[in-house]
Order: C-alpha cells, then sequence, then structure tokens
C-alpha cells in the first residue's frame, strides 16, 4: 500500500501538486486502481495527500487529489 | 422568498409523539431562528398539556440554478447507495441515497466502486468536507455528537421499498 500512495504522490508531484480524480485514476491504471482508496488513507495517514473537493464558480466541482503542504509551503512528504 | 420550517415534537401521557410546524422567512439567519424557535417553545409549552421533546430546524434551498438536476431513463429510488461512515471516536454514520446508478457496482458484487467519480465525490465530501465558496472554509459532515467524519467503513447496493408513488 506504502509503494502505490507513494506512487500517486509523485504522480500529483509531477501534476504541480493537484490532480483531478479521473485523471490520477486512469494514470495508476488496471489493476492497481481497486486499491486507491486504501492507498489514499494511508497516505491521508501520513499527512501527505488529500482528498478535495472545490467549487469552481461555473457551478461545477473540481474534485482530486492534492499534496498536503507544511506553513512553508513545502510539502509534508518532502519536509524534515 | 425561502422559508425555514421549525418543526416541534410533542409527547402525550401516553408516550405517543404528535408534530407542528411553524414556516418563518430564512433571511432571519440561523441564529435568529434558533432564537425564535426557542421563543415559540416557550410559548408552545404553555398552551400545550403535553412536554415539547424536540425542536428541528429545517432550511429549504432553492434547486432553480441547479440546472444539471435531470431525471433519468429508468431512474428508481427503491435501488440505494447505502453508506456507512466514521468519526474518528470510531462513531458510525450512515447515509443513504436513493436513486443509484446501476452501473456504480464493481463486478457482480454489491459493492460500490469506490473509485468511480460519482461514488468518489460523494465519500470526498464526506470524508474530506467540501471548501465552500461564499467563504472559501472548508465545511466537514460530522456525527450527530459533532464529531468530524474522517473515513468511510463500506458503500454499497441495497434495495429499500421506498412506500409511495407519486404520479406527474
Amino acid at each position: 500500500m506504502e509503494a502505490l500512495a507513494q506512487q500517486i504522490f509523485d504522480l500529483v508531484e509531477a501534476n504541480g501538486g493537484r490532480m483531478a480524480w479521473s485523471e490520477m485514476i486512469d494514470a495508476v491504471g488496471y489493476p492497481d486502481r481497486q486499491r486507491v482508496p486504501q492507498a489514499l488513507r494511508f497516505a491521508k495517514g501520513q499527512g501527505t495527500l488529500a482528498r478535495r473537493l472545490y467549487p469552481q464558480g461555473d457551478g461545477t466541482i473540481w474534485h482530486g487529489v492534492e499534496i498536503v503542504v507544511d506553513g512553508d509551503g513545502e510539502p509534508v512528504a518532502d519536509s524534515e | 422568498m425561502a422559508i425555514a420550517r421549525v418543526i416541534y415534537t410533542v409527547r402525550d401521557a401516553k408516550g405517543k409523539d404528535a408534530t407542528t410546524e411553524v414556516k418563518l422567512p430564512e433571511a432571519l439567519g440561523l441564529a435568529g431562528l434558533t432564537d425564535w424557535a426557542i421563543l415559540f417553545a416557550t410559548i408552545l409549552n404553555d398552551f400545550t398539556s403535553g412536554r415539547i421533546r424536540k425542536c428541528q430546524l429545517t432550511l429549504e434551498v432553492a434547486l432553480s440554478e441547479f440546472t444539471s438536476n435531470l431525471l433519468e431513463d429508468n431512474s428508481d429510488v427503491e435501488e440505494v447507495g447505502a453508506f456507512e461512515f466514521v468519526t474518528a471516536d470510531g462513531e458510525r454514520v450512515k447515509m443513504n441515497v436513493p436513486g443509484m446508478q446501476n452501473s456504480a457496482t464493481v463486478g457482480n458484487s454489491d459493492d460500490l466502486d469506490q473509485t468511480d467519480v460519482q461514488t468518489a465525490a460523494i465519500i470526498t465530501a464526506m470524508t474530506a468536507g467540501i471548501t465552500t465558496a461564499t467563504n472559501s472554509t472548508l465545511v466537514q459532515p460530522c456525527s450527530i455528537a459533532e464529531d468530524d467524519i474522517v473515513d468511510v467503513l463500506f458503500a454499497r447496493e441495497v434495495h429499500r421499498n421506498s412506500g409511495k408513488r407519486r404520479s406527474y
């Protein structure tokens, strides 16, 4: 599970720190996509990734995964 | 103008419950509505021989701008997406969503596919909250004890008799 959480973290980081849910699921691909919820639960426990929903102002809602940053704006996974 | 409803539940000496409600303009705001509800409970208490055991406030939200709210062919409210969530304290919170889509399950099981965009969005909203547009505040659903929901225990399809049929 830790490996998949790291894989998702790397994907999101390469995407600028946030990634839409459908893109992330597609990028993980079969068969691992079914383990994404558990991997995100693991990452949430580690404080590195968070599921997010943001209204876009046009009636749509952005849904995806975001890297959790510390007070200095650095990703938690990279900070001491 | 949107309205709020204040619903009082009164119990009699035989243990039977009955409700009465008052409609108020929503513009009063939550604090004003709550104040009003408690003041009226005092008046109601003087009137009724029963005991007021519950006072609920419901707000009606206008859906006029919610244009994607369409009825799909073959939709059925008796096909229910049953979610069970949990708070950090281990308290369980259930939510049943009527009219789930048949394609939401995984393979031949009754488990909902938690990676599907629509199902995942519900789980994210319930376990991580939604950042509201009005004040950019993260609002997270909670249990009856006001503890934040933090995780989903299961999501599956169930069938439940709705008991009502309305004609259009």
